[in-house]
């Protein structure tokens, strides 16, 4: 009897314990020869092409591309062409070749060299290997070959000859599946035939066509490449999109005069940072004891700004608690009057700082790091900290001062959902002057924050509770909340910081005050 | 089949010169077709001298071998001539009638939107509109504003008129044989810029299917659709591209209506990646409506959005710099095309 | 011109036909059953017949919005005409015309046609056809006061000249254009007269007088057959209804139009030119009733016709896609 060779996967390093087929570079019932590339193999380290270890002929296929095996499993069947296709399955039968493999099952032949045994059929031990994910069927023309690849049927098989009106596509098609487009039907103009006729005739003659397979899309836009000197742009918008390396062709254009402005630019910058990673491969899962979660472009970001934060800006905190009996009675009165109303203690709280930020400006403000100079801002922009599944972001409250707390409660509730959904554009999470932070809805007593660059201070928001307090020598229950401020010791120094602790306490436990 | 270099001109009158030989009910109805019709040159009496034999010399020469009943001049009466060929190709004859510049299409429109698109529908199948109205399209010349547009779009969305656009020598001749055969109302745009362009032409009259494109060149990379002239600005882009080792695929539609879906729509499943560029229009132009025509039957190949090389909202200028900044051009194709390769 | 008793028997039988059928539509039109827009003759019949009965089947007219005494003068089929004003499958185009569209180039009706001075240019199309294919035939087109100051009207007709193309164009002058009057809307005094400054002669008539057409058309018309080019006729009658059914008509009287209806009848004063020289009065009341029952058949018939189907909404766009 002719010999029957398995192909098997190899080690290759003392760590390897499996392997992913990813290529077959020689087709079923082709020869090759020893030293011949047969196949691409990768690992969790590397990727590699398996040298063949013997000549033969490619009889089966075990392992389809972007099956996992573990070293030694049977990547696929060599022998001889006067071996028959049945001999062959019942080799394959005998070694277990039709089992479903167990995890446990790992790690095959020991030993370091790709080179498989010469197993004969009484001795060769069961080895996991192809896992039959999908039912192998029987094709008219008798070969066994998995649906979801394109078979041809022997009636349609040859060359085209002569003058057929085909499409190009088309007749690319049948040469490389070795097609006679007389033998099909076409059903276009003139009779034209088209790839689809090509795809009909395959199956009404009893073959399969594999089922299309959608690209994979990276969800960013394409980049321009066009000059973009002569795009109307504002000064700043032009200088913003260079240092971004952002082509002013790819930015909406709704400044002023039909211009780009410098909001467009930081819209196109979002759109273009603000996918997730794609192409990062997760590692083989098989029984690992944690999961790789890819780092997302947001959490580089996020990472990146708070971590510079830290570093640049010295920080300094300062605590105080906030009675806040009237201001929740307050907002009792409130909701319960204004219907369509439904303000929130951080509401409140969004509105009291800005009120103190008017009081105290020195705190409102950003801190240039390129210019190293601090920008005071006449208006307290407020960022809201909105914590997302996939990050954190800060939509802002422009003019916090100016606004009720009705426009206030609507203007955060629309910004929470639109972070939500991801629609936030970037004048709407960037910059602002005071960031407010509220983990109070988790109970969190007390904590303090990061300042968010490029401003200088940040209120970190805790729960409010029925806590005892003395007044005027007795104990009493209270509702009081722990607030902590974060200051940049650069721009912002403790008196500076405790006058504006001070400022919020009125605003916050004589709420009227807001309302003047 | 003896081929000659031909031009583009030289090629559609040699379409018109057979097709009236072989037939005798077509006619050729236009102005200054011959033109010298009561001029004063004494030569023009006996009768060898062509004043002009068309604006660009198309039909220069037909008057001489077929004379007045057959190639017949008009006062400038846009609406009359087209009027007219319809009715005549309602009752009998195949006629061709000659809208100088398509820009002149609004003093003449009803008798091709209203009247000879409409006929064969209107009256239950029982007419028939065997019409060709043929007419310069495409800027380029500094021909101005209202000498160098390609209303193809507009004509297209016409049910009941067939638009056809060639690019080259060769398909202007196949095609106008095929639209003067066509019993249908053909509208055939000559690209202004084409004229003096030499292909290879069979000397023998042939014909070129309608709704089949032509791929000037084959390519797995990208595909781009271009159509008229711009198809010589799509292959310029993809030999650059082709060098940096870009492979481009160029479509070229060659008739707007019926437009061949399903050659478009195989190349984009095949590359993935489209840039689709018109001189048509900035808005509701054709090549809005083949990205539509992409959008919704291979979204699922796209790998990239489809690129739009379109000229400006704007009509085109006069000055030479402004009207090379309005036209889209083989540099404006390769950033697309860059840009759809990057996403 | 004497013409024979058939022929105006013929004559009698044509304008009878369609006072009865647009007096029919009139009504019809009250049940609310009749899609779209209809336009009546009635009141000019003499004009659409007094040209007519000069040409043949294999002579083309084009006609206008108000088509229907065009058609039935041109030979078309009463049941045809009538399915298709309804929508009808079985109707002259199928249905997908309607009332302002009927056509039949089987008996050289160009059709109705919806836009205002657009016949005239198809006209000379199908002239220059004749002409070019040597036929002998001649064309004919209907235009109205109010159409016939479209910039359409006078290119046909300088292109009719200059080319010498044998039609006849007749200017069916009622007065009206829509809701305008036509002393307003024309600013020259005569329409015949703006056409013979385009170099054709140019003839006007009284419309309600079939003979005085009659005899204006036969002179152009053998003038064209001849090859001595374009004629215009205006011709001058009245339409009883509105411009279309559901006109209120507030720009004339009731009083007037009755008064249109008693003393500018063309029927009338065509029995009063024939009766008791060739033709008897009974004969022409049977010919009146057999036009009645004629018109009748054609309602019930239609009413009872299928609609097209579904498929006919997709077919016929083109000879071939």
């Amino acid at each position: 009897m002719s010999e029957i060779k398995l192909i098997e996967v190899p080690k290759w390093g003392l760590s390897m314990e499996e392997g992913t087929v990813t290529e077959w570079l020689v087709e079923e019932g082709a020869s090759f020869s020893k030293g011949d590339l047969i196949c691409e193999i990768e690992t969790s380290k590397i990727a590699n092409q398996l040298e063949a270890p013997f000549n033969g002929v490619l009889r089966r296929i075990v392992a389809k591309p972007g099956e996992t095996l573990p070293v030694g499993a049977v990547l696929a069947v060599s022998a001889e062409a006067a071996v028959s296709d049945a001999e062959i399955e019942e080799f394959l039968a005998a070694i277990g070749a039709d089992q479903v493999p167990t995890p446990a099952e790992a790690g095959g032949s020991p030993g370091g060299h790709p080179a498989p045994a010469q197993p004969t059929l009484e001795s060769s031990p069961p080895s996991p290997v192809a896992h039959e994910s999908v039912p192998v069927t029987e094709t008219t023309n008798g070969s066994r070959q998995r649906p979801g690849s394109t078979i041809v049927p022997e009636a349609l098989q040859g060359r085209t000859n002569g003058d057929v009106f085909a499409t190009p596509h088309a007749r690319r098609l049948a040469d490389d599946l070795s097609i006679d487009l007389a033998r099909v039907a076409g059903t276009g103009r003139e009779g034209r035939i088209s790839v689809a006729d090509i795809h009909d005739t395959i199956r009404a003659a009893g073959g399969t066509v594999a089922p299309p397979v959608s690209p994979v899309r990276s969800g960013v836009p394409g980049r321009s490449f066009e000059d973009d000197s002569t795009v109307p742009a504002t000064p700043v918008a032009r200088r913003l999109a260079a240092s971004l390396g952002i082509n002013l062709h790819d930015c909406r254009a709704t400044g002023s005069r039909g211009r780009v402005c410098e909001s467009d630019v930081r819209e196109a910058e979002r759109r273009f940072r603000l996918q997730p990673e794609v192409g990062a491969a997760p590692e083989p899962v098989a029984e690992a004891e944690f999961e790789t979660i890819p780092f997302t472009t947001m959490r580089k970001a996020i990472g990146q700004r708070l971590q510079q934060s830290k570093r640049n800006a010295p920080h300094f905190r300062l605590t105080t608690d906030l009675q806040i009996d009237d201001l929740l009675a307050l907002r009792k009165e409130i909701n319960a009057t204004v219907p369509a109303v439904k303000v929130s203690v951080n509401d409140f709280i969004v509105k009291a700082c800005a009120a103190a930020l008017q009081k105290v400006p020195d705190v409102n403000i950003q801190f240039d790091e390129a210019t190293q100079s601090v920008l005071r801002y006449a208006r307290a922009d407020i960022s809201v900290a909105v914590a997302l599944p996939s990050g954190l972001i800060t939509p802002i409250v422009r003019n916090a001062g100016g606004k009720t707390l009705a426009e206030i409660s609507g203007e955060v509730q629309s910004l929470v959902t639109r972070a939500k959904t991801g629609k936030l554009t970037a004048d709407e999470f960037q910059g602002g002057t005071f960031t407010v932070s509220n983990l109070g809805m988790f109970d969190v007593r007390k904590f303090d924050a990061i300042i968010n660059p490029p401003q200088g201070a940040i209120l970190a928001v805790g729960a409010g509770q029925e806590r005892p307090v003395v007044v005027d020598g007795q104990v009493v229950a209270r509702t009081m909340l722990t607030v902590t401020l974060s200051c940049d010791h650069r721009v912002i120094d403790g008196a500076l910081g405790a006058a504006f602790l001070r400022e919020l306490r009125r605003f916050v436990e004589s709420p009227a005050l807001m309302l003047v | 089949m003896t081929m000659s270099k031909t031009t583009y001109r030289e090629a559609i009158k040699a379409a018109l010169a057979q097709e009236m030989q072989r037939d005798a009910t077509v006619v050729q109805i236009g102005e200054d077709l011959r033109g010298g019709q009561a001029g004063t040159n004494p030569e023009l009496e006996s009768g060898k001298v062509e004043a002009f034999g068309g604006v660009l010399g198309v039909t220069k020469g037909l008057w001489t071998e077929f004379g007045s009943d057959r190639v017949i001049d008009t006062p400038i009466t846009e609406s009359a001539i087209i009027g007219m060929a319809a009715g005549a190709a309602l009752t009998g004859l195949r006629p061709v009638a000659e809208l100088m510049f398509m820009d002149f299409f609004g003093v003449c429109y009803d008798a091709l939107y209203n009247q000879a698109a409409k006929f064969r529908y209107m009256f239950g199948g029982k007419a028939r509109t065997p019409l060709v109205v043929r007419g310069m399209i495409g800027a380029g010349f500094s021909a101005a504003a209202q000498h160098s547009q390609s209303p193809y779009n507009v004509f297209a969305a016409v049910p009941g008129l067939k638009v056809v656009a060639p690019s080259n020598a060769y398909d202007a001749k196949g095609l106008l044989i095929q639209s003067i055969r066509d019993d249908d109302p053909v509208v055939f745009c000559e690209h202004k810029t084409l004229y003096d362009v030499k292909g290879e032409v069979p000397d023998d009259p042939y014909t070129i299917p309608f709704g089949v494109a032509n791929y000037t060149r084959e390519g797995t990379d990208v595909t781009i659709i271009a159509l008229s002239a711009m198809v010589n600005a799509a292959n310029t882009a993809a030999d650059k591209l082709a060098a940096e080792g870009v492979s481009v695929e160029v479509v070229d539609p060659r008739t707007v209506s019926p437009l061949d879906e399903e050659g478009i729509l195989e190349s984009v499943d095949s590359t993935g990646r489209v840039v689709i560029v018109d001189e048509s229009a900035a808005r509701c132009g054709f090549g809005h409506d083949v990205a539509a025509l992409i959008a919704t039957r291979a979204f699922g190949s796209l790998k990239a959005p489809i690129e739009l090389v379109t000229p400006p909202h704007t009509p085109v200028p006069f000055s030479p710099v402004l009207e090379q900044a309005w036209l889209p051009d083989a540099a404006r194709i390769e950033a697309a095309v860059r840009k759809v390769v990057s996403a | 011109m004497a013409l024979t008793k058939n022929a105006l028997l013929s004559a009698y039988r044509k304008m009878t036909e369609i006072r009865a059928f647009e007096d029919r539509l009139h009504e019809e039109n009250a049940t609310g059953d009749i899609p779209g827009f209809i336009h009546l003759y009635s009141g000019q019949e003499a004009i659409a017949v007094g040209v007519c009965e000069n040409l043949n089947d294999t002579d083309y007219i084009g006609s206008t919005h108000r088509g229907h005494g065009h058609c039935i003068a041109k030979g078309c089929d009463l049941n045809g005409m009538m399915a298709e004003i309804f929508g009808k499958n079985d109707g002259l185009c199928h249905g997908k015309g309607g009332s302002m569209h009927i056509a039949d180039l089987s008996v050289g009706m160009l059709g109705a046609n919806a836009i205002v001075g657009g016949a005239p240019s198809l006209a000379i199309g199908a002239a220059l056809s004749a002409k070019t294919l040597g036929n002998g035939g001649v064309a004919a087109s209907f235009t109205g006061d109010g159409g016939s100051n479209q910039g359409t009207v006078f290119e046909a007709m300088n292109m009719a000249v200059v080319l010498e193309l044998p039609i006849v164009f007749v200017i069916e002058n009622n007065g009206f254009g829509e809701a305008t009057g036509r002393d307003y809307a024309v600013g020259a005094p005569s329409i015949a007269g703006r056409a013979a400054s385009f170099g054709m002669p140019s003839t006007t008539v009284d419309g309600t007088d079939f003979f005085e057409v009659y005899d204006a058309t036969y002179e152009a018309v053998e003038r064209a057959r001849r090859g001595g080019g374009p004629s215009t006729i205006e011709a001058t009658a009245h339409r009883w209804h509105g411009h279309f059914e559901g006109d209120a008509q507030l720009y004339r009287t009731a009083d007037q139009v009755a008064e249109l209806r008693k003393n500018q009848d063309p029927l009338m004063k065509f029995r009063a030119k024939v009766i008791g020289k060739k033709v008897t009065a009974k004969e022409l009341d049977a010919i009146d009733a057999e036009a009645r029952e004629r018109v009748d058949v054609a309602v019930a018939k239609a009413r009872a016709a299928e609609y097209p189907p579904q498929e006919s909404l997709l077919s016929d766009v083109y000879v071939s896609y």
